[in-house]
């Protein structure tokens, strides 16, 4: 038996593989293909204080080996979640982190604690790193004293895990992570999607309405692999969920062995729905084949001291 | 109606004309479950390049087997065209809500690639003996793919079925849309293909108070509902095709 739980603060997730926010909607769009319910936790849709349209269509362009979207945020709001979500989630026994975006420091702090106060929600992670929304978003995750003061804020707000997603759209990762640390999260989400644009020739014109996007997908595992090395190097004592470009078990070890204890499948979910669970499976088998006592065990292999 | 994930096994992959293929595979459960108007995402490449599915409409359904109609448009649908009979598919479906089938008189107005998933509704609805007649417009006969598919039994010329193209190559010439005026009664309107011909056909069945629902397409990652990528502004906000639509009703959309 392979040992999978992982330790977020004081909350226990079953085993090491998250659904990333934004992609898994808000938990109950793929029940038909699997239960999410075996599952570490789902990260749900990027929560607003208040509900958001998103940004115009069209939104996705396909690139080699990636995906560049520009939703902005579109969702039912914190307090439409809590209220109309959550109840079946925790029927079906889901282990949900909210992963939410607020404009102000104070939003990010009244989220909190709304989801403190909510049944159901394991842990918070603060998106302070959406490429997507022109005010707060990734504003706030390129500035070291921002993180800094919203996850302390955070922190005041709950004793509940919590996580801070950081942006790859940075000079120095690590500073970022570092602020975050030291502002009290309990964890660190590496990385969130790298901003990119692409151009229709035959229009003349930006691919995508809102210009720039977010690039996901395979395209950028190797930046994302980077990011995560660099913070484990520089926090050993970090806990990492890492994200960007996971479609195997062969691509979640890697990110294990540059550092992480989990990672978050995200666009890897729109070619293989069924994703998540090859990939538990794959690297559970990895571990008994090469007698690893637990996925904790291959955490930071890679990494050269 | 669960939405679910298979490897098929393909039955036949053929060109129609110089740029539309039709795709074949059996599966009798999915051929009596699905509804016209829904469509399937279709894995091209076990690569990541391309890394998205493909949507792609139910075309028709027969005898337990379902047909899907597509135009080669880009590196997708390219490699798609080249699998071969025998080889298998990861296809992910029933997805989305498809057209109604149940009104008494039914006008089908579709141009291009857009004419197919009115044949698999042609078909449901001359079945449940409502009825139907398809107008489907192409640029030139040697783009019409309804004529080399016609033999199936389900078409009787110039009874259910009217070819139209912009060169009058073959057919009558001009758009689809072209005799609603003269239709008489009170029809339902359900249309698929350009945008510029959906307006068109919708403009004209306001005029008669005809009820109406559009087939639209937009650019879609997940085709679940979970990602929120593939909105259309309607008169009630962003709505997600591949959820709420591809199919909805003329009197929700902006227009």
């Amino acid at each position: 038996m392979v040992k999978c739980e992982v330790k977020i603060g004081d909350a226990v997730f079953k085993n090491f593989v998250f659904t990333a926010s934004g992609t898994f909607g808000y938990g109950d769009e793929y029940e038909d293909i699997f239960d999410p319910a075996l599952l570490g936790g789902i990260c749900s849709k990027g929560l607003t204080r208040f509900p958001r349209e998103g940004n115009p269509p069209p939104r996705l362009t396909e690139t080699p080996s990636g995906l560049l979207n520009s939703v902005g945020l579109q969702n039912m709001g914190v307090e439409a979640f809590l209220e109309k979500k959550i109840p079946e989630l925790v029927k079906k026994k889901v282990t949900v982190i909210a992963n939410i975006a607020g404009n102000t420091l104070e939003e990010f702090q009244e989220m909190t604690a709304l989801c403190d106060k909510a049944g159901g929600i394991t842990a918070v992670e603060l998106n302070v790193s959406c490429p997507n929304v022109k005010e707060g978003g990734m504003a706030f995750g390129v500035n070291e004293e921002h993180i800094r003061s919203i996850t302390a804020a955070c922190r005041a707000a709950t004793t509940k895990a919590l996580i801070v997603k950081l942006s790859p759209n940075v000079t120095d990762i690590t500073a970022m992570a570092g602020a975050a640390l030291e502002g009290g999260a309990d964890a660190l989400t590496v990385a969130n999607t790298l901003l990119g644009m692409a151009v229709d020739v035959d229009k003349r014109a930006p691919s995508i309405a809102n210009v720039f996007a977010g690039l996901s997908g395979p395209a950028i595992k190797p930046v994302a692999l980077r990011l995560v090395y660099q913070v484990k190097k520089s926090f050993p004592e970090a806990t990492i969920m890492a994200s960007g470009g996971i479609v195997s078990p062969r691509d979640a070890l890697e990110f294990f062995m540059a550092g992480a204890s989990a990672v978050q499948i995200g666009t890897g979910l729109f070619r293989d729905p069924e994703l998540p669970l090859h990939v538990l499976e794959g690297v559970k088998e990895f571990c008994v084949e090469n007698g690893f006592p637990s996925v904790g065990a291959v955490t930071g292999l890679a990494i050269r001291r | 109606m669960a939405m679910k994930v298979k490897e098929i096994t393909i039955k036949e992959n053929m060109l129609l004309t110089d740029s539309v293929c039709l795709l074949s595979f059996s599966d009798p459960q999915w051929a009596a479950e699905t509804r016209p108007g829904q469509f399937f995402n279709i894995l091209v490449s076990r690569e990541t390049d391309p890394l998205l599915r493909r949507p792609i409409s139910i075309g028709d359904i027969k005898g337990g087997t379902l047909y899907f109609f597509y135009k080669i448009v880009g590196k997708g649908t390219e490699i798609l065209s080249r699998k071969r009979k025998g080889e298998t598919l990861s296809v992910m479906g029933p997805l989305g809500k498809g057209f109604p089938a149940d009104g008494e008189k039914n006008c089908l107005i579709g141009g291009g690639i857009g004419v197919a998933p009115l044949i698999y509704l042609l078909r449901v609805l001359t079945e449940n003996k409502k009825k139907a007649v398809l107008h489907g417009g192409f640029p030139s006969a040697g783009e019409d793919y309804l004529t080399p598919y016609q033999d199936n039994g389900l078409f009787r010329s110039k009874e259910n079925l009217f070819i139209y193209t912009e060169d009058g190559s073959r057919g009558e010439k001009g758009y689809p849309t072209k005799n609603i005026e003269k239709m008489s009664g009170n029809q339902r309107l359900l249309t698929c293909g350009p945008l510029p011909l959906m307006k068109a056909a919708e403009q004209e069945g306001r005029k008669k108070e005809w009820a109406s629902w559009h087939s639209l397409e937009e650019r879609m990652a997940c085709g679940a509902g979970a990602c929120l990528g593939c909105v259309v502004q309607t008169l009630k906000g962003h709505q997600l095709v591949c959820k709420d639509g591809p199919v909805f009703t003329g009197k929700e959309l902006p227009w």
